[in-house]
Protein backbone atom coordinates (compact mmCIF):
# COMPACT_ATOMS: atom_id res chain seq x y z
CA UNK A 1 0.00 0.00 0.00
CA UNK A 2 1.25 3.34 -0.55
CA UNK A 3 0.86 6.70 1.22
CA UNK A 4 -0.63 9.66 -0.30
CA UNK A 5 -2.35 13.05 1.06
CA UNK A 6 -4.40 15.56 -0.22
CA UNK A 7 -2.26 19.54 -0.65
CA UNK A 8 -3.65 22.64 -2.04
CA UNK A 9 -1.46 26.04 -2.01
CA UNK A 10 -2.28 29.54 -0.19
CA UNK A 11 -3.51 31.96 -2.19
CA UNK A 12 -4.41 35.98 -1.61
CA UNK A 13 -7.74 34.75 -2.09
CA UNK A 14 -10.31 33.70 1.08
CA UNK A 15 -11.55 30.12 -0.75
CA UNK A 16 -11.48 27.96 2.33
CA UNK A 17 -8.76 25.15 1.21
CA UNK A 18 -8.63 21.59 1.44
CA UNK A 19 -5.78 19.22 2.93
CA UNK A 20 -1.94 20.34 3.62
CA UNK A 21 -1.80 23.99 2.61
CA UNK A 22 2.19 25.57 1.53
CA UNK A 23 3.23 28.58 0.27
CA UNK A 24 4.19 26.95 -3.38
CA UNK A 25 4.02 23.19 -4.80
CA UNK A 26 7.78 23.23 -4.42
CA UNK A 27 7.23 23.66 -0.65
CA UNK A 28 4.48 21.10 -0.58
CA UNK A 29 6.22 18.15 -2.40
CA UNK A 30 9.79 18.63 -0.77
CA UNK A 31 7.95 18.66 2.71
CA UNK A 32 5.52 15.63 2.01
CA UNK A 33 8.52 13.54 0.20
CA UNK A 34 10.57 14.15 3.50
CA UNK A 35 7.76 13.24 5.65
CA UNK A 36 7.35 9.86 4.03
CA UNK A 37 4.70 9.88 1.57
CA UNK A 38 4.41 8.08 -1.74
CA UNK A 39 2.47 10.46 -3.59
CA UNK A 40 -0.16 13.66 -3.29
CA UNK A 41 -4.00 14.52 -4.76
CA UNK A 42 -3.86 17.88 -5.58
CA UNK A 43 -6.23 20.36 -4.91
CA UNK A 44 -6.87 22.86 -7.87
CA UNK A 45 -7.96 26.15 -6.87
CA UNK A 46 -8.30 27.51 -10.69
CA UNK A 47 -7.29 25.06 -13.32
CA UNK A 48 -6.94 27.82 -15.87
CA UNK A 49 -3.50 28.75 -13.50
CA UNK A 50 -2.73 25.12 -13.28
CA UNK A 51 1.13 24.68 -13.88
CA UNK A 52 1.07 20.92 -15.46
CA UNK A 53 5.07 20.97 -16.60
CA UNK A 54 5.73 22.28 -12.76
CA UNK A 55 3.88 19.34 -11.57
CA UNK A 56 5.48 16.91 -13.62
CA UNK A 57 9.15 18.51 -13.20
CA UNK A 58 8.01 18.31 -9.35
CA UNK A 59 6.55 14.85 -9.54
CA UNK A 60 9.77 13.47 -10.98
CA UNK A 61 12.51 15.11 -9.17
CA UNK A 62 11.03 14.27 -5.51
CA UNK A 63 9.75 11.19 -6.85
CA UNK A 64 5.93 11.60 -5.96
CA UNK A 65 2.86 10.35 -7.70
CA UNK A 66 0.19 12.74 -8.33
CA UNK A 67 -2.75 10.41 -7.48
CA UNK A 68 -5.77 12.72 -8.30
CA UNK A 69 -6.80 16.10 -9.11
CA UNK A 70 -9.43 17.56 -6.89
CA UNK A 71 -12.46 19.35 -8.78
CA UNK A 72 -14.06 20.45 -5.06
CA UNK A 73 -13.17 23.76 -6.38
CA UNK A 74 -15.73 23.63 -9.47
CA UNK A 75 -18.43 23.36 -6.82
CA UNK A 76 -17.27 25.37 -3.99
CA UNK A 77 -16.03 28.41 -5.75
CA UNK A 78 -17.67 27.91 -9.05
CA UNK A 79 -20.71 26.69 -8.13
CA UNK A 80 -20.71 24.71 -10.86
CA UNK A 81 -22.22 20.79 -10.43
CA UNK A 82 -22.99 18.11 -12.96
CA UNK A 83 -26.64 18.05 -11.18
CA UNK A 84 -27.66 21.24 -11.32
CA UNK A 85 -31.43 22.35 -12.40
CA UNK A 86 -29.58 24.86 -15.30
CA UNK A 87 -28.65 23.05 -18.05
CA UNK A 88 -26.25 26.00 -18.90
CA UNK A 89 -24.18 25.34 -15.66
CA UNK A 90 -24.13 21.49 -16.13
CA UNK A 91 -22.55 22.01 -19.47
CA UNK A 92 -20.01 24.61 -18.07
CA UNK A 93 -19.08 22.26 -15.40
CA UNK A 94 -18.76 19.37 -17.75
CA UNK A 95 -15.88 21.85 -20.28
CA UNK A 96 -14.47 22.79 -16.50
CA UNK A 97 -14.16 19.25 -15.42
CA UNK A 98 -12.87 18.33 -19.09
CA UNK A 99 -9.51 20.36 -18.17
CA UNK A 100 -9.37 18.23 -15.19
CA UNK A 101 -9.38 15.41 -17.26
CA UNK A 102 -6.65 16.79 -19.84
CA UNK A 103 -4.33 17.76 -17.02
CA UNK A 104 -4.73 14.81 -15.28
CA UNK A 105 -3.80 12.27 -18.20
CA UNK A 106 -0.80 14.16 -18.88
CA UNK A 107 0.30 13.58 -14.99
CA UNK A 108 -1.14 9.65 -15.61
CA UNK A 109 -3.28 10.54 -12.34
CA UNK A 110 -7.06 9.80 -11.66
CA UNK A 111 -9.28 13.00 -11.20
CA UNK A 112 -11.61 12.92 -7.79
CA UNK A 113 -14.99 14.05 -9.14
CA UNK A 114 -16.29 14.81 -5.24
CA UNK A 115 -18.58 18.06 -4.93
CA UNK A 116 -19.09 18.20 -8.50
CA UNK A 117 -21.92 15.85 -8.92
CA UNK A 118 -23.97 18.44 -6.78
CA UNK A 119 -26.76 17.76 -4.72
CA UNK A 120 -30.32 17.51 -6.19
CA UNK A 121 -33.17 19.04 -3.81
CA UNK A 122 -36.61 19.10 -4.92
CA UNK A 123 -36.41 16.21 -6.40
CA UNK A 124 -40.18 15.28 -6.81
CA UNK A 125 -40.37 18.48 -8.71
CA UNK A 126 -37.79 17.87 -11.21
CA UNK A 127 -37.98 16.60 -15.05
CA UNK B 1 46.03 -4.47 -9.22
CA UNK B 2 44.95 -0.92 -8.30
CA UNK B 3 44.19 1.68 -11.38
CA UNK B 4 46.08 5.14 -11.01
CA UNK B 5 43.98 8.28 -10.71
CA UNK B 6 44.16 12.11 -10.10
CA UNK B 7 42.00 14.77 -8.67
CA UNK B 8 42.01 17.90 -10.37
CA UNK B 9 42.46 20.23 -7.18
CA UNK B 10 46.09 18.79 -7.23
CA UNK B 11 46.77 20.63 -10.43
CA UNK B 12 44.06 23.14 -9.49
CA UNK B 13 44.85 26.37 -10.98
CA UNK B 14 45.32 25.55 -14.60
CA UNK B 15 43.20 24.78 -17.12
CA UNK B 16 41.02 21.42 -16.75
CA UNK B 17 42.14 20.74 -20.29
CA UNK B 18 45.78 21.07 -19.48
CA UNK B 19 45.25 19.20 -16.45
CA UNK B 20 44.23 16.35 -18.43
CA UNK B 21 47.02 16.82 -20.82
CA UNK B 22 49.49 16.93 -17.86
CA UNK B 23 48.09 13.70 -15.88
CA UNK B 24 48.09 12.00 -19.27
CA UNK B 25 51.52 12.38 -20.16
CA UNK B 26 52.77 11.11 -16.75
CA UNK B 27 50.86 8.00 -16.90
CA UNK B 28 47.25 8.48 -14.33
CA UNK B 29 44.77 6.50 -15.73
CA UNK B 30 41.73 8.58 -14.64
CA UNK B 31 40.79 11.80 -13.58
CA UNK B 32 38.65 13.23 -11.23
CA UNK B 33 36.69 16.57 -11.97
CA UNK B 34 35.81 19.43 -10.04
CA UNK B 35 32.41 20.52 -10.63
CA UNK B 36 32.79 24.75 -10.92
CA UNK B 37 35.65 23.91 -13.68
CA UNK B 38 33.28 21.27 -15.57
CA UNK B 39 30.64 24.54 -15.56
CA UNK B 40 33.33 26.41 -16.95
CA UNK B 41 34.19 23.73 -19.43
CA UNK B 42 30.33 23.78 -20.42
CA UNK B 43 30.38 27.88 -20.56
CA UNK B 44 32.80 28.42 -22.86
CA UNK B 45 31.37 25.23 -25.06
CA UNK B 46 34.80 23.52 -24.66
CA UNK B 47 32.85 19.91 -23.54
CA UNK B 48 34.07 18.22 -27.02
CA UNK B 49 37.78 19.48 -27.40
CA UNK B 50 37.94 18.12 -23.27
CA UNK B 51 36.51 14.69 -24.64
CA UNK B 52 38.97 14.45 -27.47
CA UNK B 53 42.13 15.31 -24.89
CA UNK B 54 40.78 12.59 -22.76
CA UNK B 55 40.82 10.30 -25.61
CA UNK B 56 43.92 11.31 -26.99
CA UNK B 57 45.27 9.89 -23.52
CA UNK B 58 43.21 7.29 -23.22
CA UNK B 59 42.06 8.58 -19.79
CA UNK B 60 38.78 7.83 -17.91
CA UNK B 61 36.83 10.38 -16.28
CA UNK B 62 36.33 8.96 -12.89
CA UNK B 63 34.14 11.02 -11.31
CA UNK B 64 32.83 14.86 -10.56
CA UNK B 65 33.70 16.49 -7.46
CA UNK B 66 31.32 17.20 -5.54
CA UNK B 67 27.48 17.73 -4.81
CA UNK B 68 27.88 19.25 -0.84
CA UNK B 69 26.03 19.91 1.59
CA UNK B 70 22.81 17.55 0.56
CA UNK B 71 21.38 15.99 3.87
CA UNK B 72 20.97 18.60 6.28
CA UNK B 73 19.72 21.46 4.45
CA UNK B 74 15.68 22.42 5.33
CA UNK B 75 13.68 20.38 2.82
CA UNK B 76 12.72 23.60 0.87
CA UNK B 77 16.38 23.79 -0.33
CA UNK B 78 16.95 20.18 -1.80
CA UNK B 79 15.07 20.49 -4.67
CA UNK B 80 18.11 22.58 -6.09
CA UNK B 81 20.77 19.29 -4.47
CA UNK B 82 17.74 17.38 -6.88
CA UNK B 83 17.92 19.69 -10.09
CA UNK B 84 21.42 19.74 -9.82
CA UNK B 85 22.15 15.75 -9.61
CA UNK B 86 19.99 15.65 -12.75
CA UNK B 87 22.04 17.99 -14.57
CA UNK B 88 25.38 16.53 -13.51
CA UNK B 89 24.53 13.48 -14.10
CA UNK B 90 23.64 14.54 -17.91
CA UNK B 91 27.21 15.87 -17.62
CA UNK B 92 28.69 12.39 -16.43
CA UNK B 93 27.27 10.51 -18.83
CA UNK B 94 28.72 12.75 -22.09
CA UNK B 95 31.79 12.33 -20.33
CA UNK B 96 31.26 8.32 -19.95
CA UNK B 97 31.45 8.82 -16.51
CA UNK B 98 29.85 6.57 -13.86
CA UNK B 99 30.44 8.82 -10.40
CA UNK B 100 28.84 11.52 -9.16
CA UNK B 101 30.26 12.16 -5.39
CA UNK B 102 28.26 14.36 -2.82
CA UNK B 103 29.14 15.33 0.69
CA UNK B 104 27.14 15.72 4.02
CA UNK B 105 26.26 18.81 5.34
CA UNK B 106 28.69 20.49 8.04
CA UNK B 107 26.33 21.68 10.94
CA UNK B 108 27.97 24.02 13.71
CA UNK B 109 25.68 22.58 16.86
CA UNK B 110 26.05 18.53 15.49
CA UNK B 111 25.74 17.24 19.19
CA UNK B 112 22.32 18.89 19.23
CA UNK B 113 20.92 16.20 15.91
CA UNK B 114 20.75 12.96 17.00
CA UNK B 115 22.45 10.32 15.33
CA UNK B 116 19.71 8.39 14.19
CA UNK B 117 17.57 11.54 12.79
CA UNK B 118 20.87 11.98 10.45
CA UNK B 119 21.38 8.94 9.52
CA UNK B 120 17.86 8.53 8.54
CA UNK B 121 18.02 11.67 6.56
CA UNK B 122 20.91 10.98 4.79
CA UNK B 123 20.14 7.53 3.83
CA UNK B 124 16.35 8.99 2.43
CA UNK B 125 18.34 11.98 0.39
CA UNK B 126 20.89 9.42 -0.77
CA UNK B 127 18.14 7.48 -2.25
CA UNK B 128 16.35 10.53 -4.41
CA UNK B 129 19.34 11.32 -5.54
CA UNK B 130 20.26 7.92 -6.41
CA UNK B 131 17.20 7.17 -8.41
CA UNK B 132 17.71 10.12 -10.02
CA UNK B 133 21.05 9.69 -11.15
CA UNK B 134 20.14 6.02 -12.06
CA UNK B 135 18.43 7.13 -15.19
CA UNK B 136 21.95 8.08 -16.83
CA UNK B 137 23.37 4.77 -14.88
CA UNK B 138 25.49 6.92 -12.71
CA UNK B 139 26.66 6.39 -9.57
CA UNK B 140 26.32 8.27 -6.26
CA UNK B 141 29.48 8.19 -4.17
CA UNK B 142 29.36 9.17 -0.91
CA UNK B 143 32.10 10.63 0.71
CA UNK B 144 32.11 11.00 3.96
CA UNK B 145 34.33 14.34 5.72
CA UNK B 146 36.78 13.64 8.81
CA UNK B 147 35.98 17.11 10.51
CA UNK B 148 34.39 16.85 13.50
CA UNK B 149 31.65 19.20 12.59
CA UNK B 150 30.61 17.22 9.15
CA UNK B 151 27.10 15.39 10.01
CA UNK B 152 28.98 12.29 8.87
CA UNK B 153 32.66 12.47 9.81
CA UNK B 154 33.23 8.51 10.33
CA UNK B 155 33.52 5.36 7.68
CA UNK B 156 31.71 3.20 9.94
CA UNK B 157 28.59 5.37 9.97
CA UNK B 158 28.64 6.16 6.02
CA UNK B 159 28.80 2.31 6.27
CA UNK B 160 25.38 2.01 8.39
CA UNK B 161 23.66 4.75 6.55
CA UNK B 162 24.34 2.97 3.67
CA UNK B 163 23.27 -0.35 4.67
CA UNK B 164 19.91 1.21 5.52
CA UNK B 165 19.42 2.10 2.02
CA UNK B 166 20.99 -1.39 0.85
CA UNK B 167 18.28 -2.03 -2.23
CA UNK B 168 19.35 0.82 -3.99
CA UNK B 169 22.63 -0.60 -5.72
CA UNK B 170 24.06 2.93 -7.31
CA UNK B 171 25.17 4.31 -4.02
CA UNK B 172 28.22 3.37 -2.83
CA UNK B 173 31.53 4.58 -0.67
CA UNK B 174 34.19 6.93 -1.28
CA UNK B 175 37.39 6.71 1.34
CA UNK B 176 39.16 9.82 1.88
CA UNK B 177 42.24 8.61 3.36
CA UNK B 178 42.69 12.27 4.97
CA UNK B 179 39.14 11.99 5.88
CA UNK B 180 39.29 8.53 7.42
CA UNK B 181 42.77 9.51 9.54
CA UNK B 182 41.01 12.42 10.88
CA UNK B 183 37.68 10.67 12.59
CA UNK B 184 40.54 8.92 14.05
CA UNK B 185 38.68 5.19 13.31
CA UNK B 186 40.20 1.94 13.78
CA UNK B 187 41.83 0.08 10.83
CA UNK B 188 39.34 -2.55 11.48
CA UNK B 189 36.66 -0.57 9.81
CA UNK B 190 37.56 -1.67 6.35
CA UNK B 191 37.48 -5.01 7.35
CA UNK B 192 33.94 -5.01 8.23
CA UNK B 193 32.88 -3.45 4.69
CA UNK B 194 32.28 -5.16 1.76
CA UNK B 195 34.79 -4.50 -0.75
CA UNK B 196 31.74 -4.01 -2.91
CA UNK B 197 30.54 -1.33 -1.40
CA UNK B 198 33.53 0.86 -1.81
CA UNK B 199 33.60 2.94 -5.21
CA UNK B 200 36.90 5.03 -4.76
CA UNK B 201 39.79 5.56 -2.77
CA UNK B 202 40.70 9.29 -2.81
CA UNK B 203 44.27 8.91 -0.77
CA UNK B 204 46.63 11.25 0.31
CA UNK B 205 48.79 12.22 3.20
CA UNK B 206 49.12 14.50 6.41
CA UNK B 207 51.70 16.09 8.22
CA UNK B 208 52.50 15.15 11.86
CA UNK B 209 50.60 17.98 13.44
CA UNK B 210 48.15 17.08 15.59
CA UNK B 211 44.96 16.33 13.93
CA UNK B 212 42.26 18.86 14.85
CA UNK B 213 44.92 21.79 13.60
CA UNK B 214 44.70 19.87 10.76
CA UNK B 215 42.72 21.30 7.87
CA UNK B 216 42.21 20.54 3.80
CA UNK B 217 45.18 22.88 2.25
CA UNK B 218 47.48 20.61 4.33
CA UNK B 219 47.25 17.64 2.49
CA UNK B 220 50.29 16.37 1.32
CA UNK B 221 51.59 13.57 -1.27
CA UNK B 222 51.15 9.46 -0.25
CA UNK B 223 54.35 8.41 1.37
CA UNK B 224 55.47 12.10 3.02
CA UNK B 225 52.90 11.94 6.09
CA UNK B 226 52.04 9.86 9.00
CA UNK B 227 48.94 8.22 7.74
CA UNK B 228 49.30 3.88 7.60
CA UNK B 229 48.55 3.87 4.01
CA UNK B 230 50.33 1.25 2.73
CA UNK B 231 48.16 -1.05 5.75
CA UNK B 232 45.20 0.84 4.21
CA UNK B 233 46.24 -0.40 0.82
CA UNK B 234 46.59 -3.82 2.04
CA UNK B 235 43.76 -4.45 3.54
CA UNK B 236 41.73 -3.43 0.14
CA UNK B 237 44.10 -5.58 -2.03
CA UNK B 238 43.16 -8.66 -0.05
CA UNK B 239 39.69 -8.04 0.45
CA UNK B 240 40.07 -7.72 -3.80
CA UNK B 241 39.33 -4.05 -4.39
CA UNK B 242 40.60 -2.95 -8.11
CA UNK B 243 39.43 0.26 -8.64
CA UNK B 244 41.21 3.63 -8.94
CA UNK B 245 43.44 4.91 -5.93
CA UNK B 246 43.10 8.81 -7.11
CA UNK B 247 45.09 11.43 -4.79
CA UNK B 248 43.29 14.01 -4.05
CA UNK B 249 45.40 17.68 -1.90
CA UNK B 250 44.16 21.08 -2.30
CA UNK B 251 47.82 22.02 -1.04
CA UNK B 252 48.67 25.87 -2.40
CA UNK B 253 52.26 24.75 -2.41
CA UNK B 254 52.19 22.38 -5.05
CA UNK B 255 50.31 25.07 -7.38
CA UNK B 256 53.06 27.18 -7.16
CA UNK B 257 55.26 24.40 -8.87
CA UNK B 258 54.70 23.36 -12.75
CA UNK B 259 52.02 21.40 -12.97
CA UNK B 260 54.21 18.73 -14.98
CA UNK B 261 56.95 18.72 -11.93
CA UNK B 262 53.41 18.16 -9.21
CA UNK B 263 52.41 15.69 -11.89
CA UNK B 264 55.05 13.39 -12.03
CA UNK B 265 56.14 14.11 -8.22
CA UNK B 266 52.25 12.78 -7.58
CA UNK B 267 52.46 9.65 -9.33
CA UNK B 268 55.84 8.81 -8.01
CA UNK B 269 54.65 8.73 -4.48
CA UNK B 270 51.58 6.45 -5.88
CA UNK B 271 53.85 3.98 -7.30
CA UNK B 272 55.86 3.47 -4.19
CA UNK B 273 52.54 2.81 -2.27
CA UNK B 274 51.30 0.33 -5.36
Amino acid sequence: MKYGIVTSMVTDTKEKLVGLTFKSFEEAFSIIKEIGYDGVDIFIEDISKFNIAQIKELSKIYQLEINSLDTSSVYEKDSLFFSHDNEKIRKKAIEKVKKYILAASELDSFVNLSLVRGNIYNEEKRK
Amino acid sequence: MFLKGINESTLFPIDTIKVVEVAGKVGFNGIEFRIPKIAELIKENKIKLLIETLNSYKMEVISLNSIVDFNLIPSEKFGKILRKTIFLSKVCSELNCSMLIVCPSFISDIKSYEKNYIFKKTANRLELLAKLAREWNINIGFEFLGHSACSVNKLSDAYLILEKISDIENVKLVVDTYNFYLSNESLEVFEKIPIKMISLIHINDAPEIPREKLTDDDRIFPGEGVIQLKKILNILKEKGYKGYVSIEVFNENYWKEPPQFVAEKAIRSLEALL
